[in-house]
Order: structure tokens, then sequence, then C-alpha cells
């Protein structure tokens, strides 16, 4: 699945998650820029990610996420 | 590894004003000091609802916190605390059968000991206390 792809699918995530269906997501996006993108709903988002793609982070992974590029680029990893 | 039922945390616009509606619920209980959990952006109290277990009135100090945002939506009680023996072992343990870390701290309501916030698969919120 190319990158793009993922976007798409993680941008509909966060809409969902959020509740928010103005939300729009850049692989440079960060949390800082999306409302409500806090540490709680942070690990919500990542589990729906995994429960979406079928893939699991690691804990090291889900902390250190700068960016959205950076979960698109683990997630395009996980599904080879 | 051993793990005991400690609290209920439970979100509040003004700890005194929780404690007051717990006094008419409970007249012959009494809260604890309240402390400021400065890791946590945080004041609490424990309120005993039992020989044993308590509920932690949570009063967010941060406007943004997420916390704050959680109350905004209607929620109030939050998670589940657990004092822990073998702290490290324990976290191990939950983490490698599929719990995810939230994050963690020193507490001033308990000595400065560790705790740790993990969501489990329903992503229930649990504390981990160190014992």
């Amino acid at each position: 699945m190319e990158e793009q792809e993922i976007l798409s699918q993680v941008v509909a995530i966060f809409k969902e998650e959020l509740d928010n269906e103005e939300i729009e997501l850049t692989m440079e996006s960060t949390a800082k820029e999306v409302e409500d993108w806090d540490s709680l709903s942070h690990i919500h988002l990542m589990v729906a990610i995994e429960k979406h793609f079928k893939i699991r982070f690691t804990s090291t992974e889900i902390s250190s996420f700068k960016n959205v590029g950076e979960m698109v680029e683990t997630v395009k990893k996980r599904l080879g | 590894m051993d793990i005991q039922f400690h609290h209920i945390g439970c979100l509040v616009e003004k700890i005194e004003i929780a404690i007051a509606d717990y006094k008419i619920l409970y007249p012959k209980n009494s809260a604890s000091q309240i402390w400021e959990i400065e890791a946590q952006k945080v004041k609490v109290c424990f309120f005993p609802i039992s020989p044993t277990s308590f509920i932690e009135f949570v009063e967010p100090l941060d406007e943004e916190s997420p916390l704050q945002k959680m109350k905004k939506k209607g929620n109030s009680f939050y998670h589940l605390a657990f004092l822990c023996s073998e702290f490290d072992k324990a976290l191990q343990y939950y983490e490698t059968s599929g719990y995810r870390k939230l994050n963690e701290f020193n507490s001033e309501a308990f000595d400065g000991k560790r705790c740790a916030f993990i969501y489990n698969n329903e992503m229930h919120l649990i504390e981990l206390i160190e014992r």
C-alpha cells in the first residue's frame, strides 16, 4: 500500500476517533496542530490504527512518533 | 507479583465540593489531605468508601490538560488504581500481555513512589502504584 493511501485511511480514523470531520492531516502534521490529539487520545488513535491495518506498534514507537509521516511510514513497513 | 485494588479515580470541578458531597453519603468518613501531583498537573485527595478502598477526587489544574477535555465531555469516573508489588515486573508483564503504557511518574500522594497509567485492550485506564 502506498503512503498516500495509508494517510487517507489514517485521516478517516482520526475523524472517527476524534469525532471531527474537519480534520486534515499531512505527513508533517503533529499532535500540537490537531485539536484534541492529546496524550490520552493518542493511545486510542494508535490502537484504532493498529486494528484497522491489523498491525502492532511497539510501545517505543507509540511514544516516539514525531509526526503523522513517521506513523504512516511505520504502517507501510509493517504491511510489507 | 501481587496487586490490590486501591481507588477509583474521579474527575471533579472542585475537590472541596466533591468532599462535601461524599461526606453527605458517608457522614462518618473523612477525606485525606489534598496533594498536588506536579507531573500530572492535578490536585488529588482520597475519600474512603470501604476499609481498604477509596475514591480519588482529581481536580485538573491545567486548562489545556487532556483531563479537562475528558471532563468537559462529561466523563467523571475514569480509572481504576491498584497497589502493586514488584512494580517493574508487573509493568513488563502487563505490557507484554497487550496493555499499553501511557506514562510513568512519581506521585506525591504515595510518598514519591512510582505510578504508571496503562490501557487494557478495552481501552480502560488502569493505574499501577508501587507498593
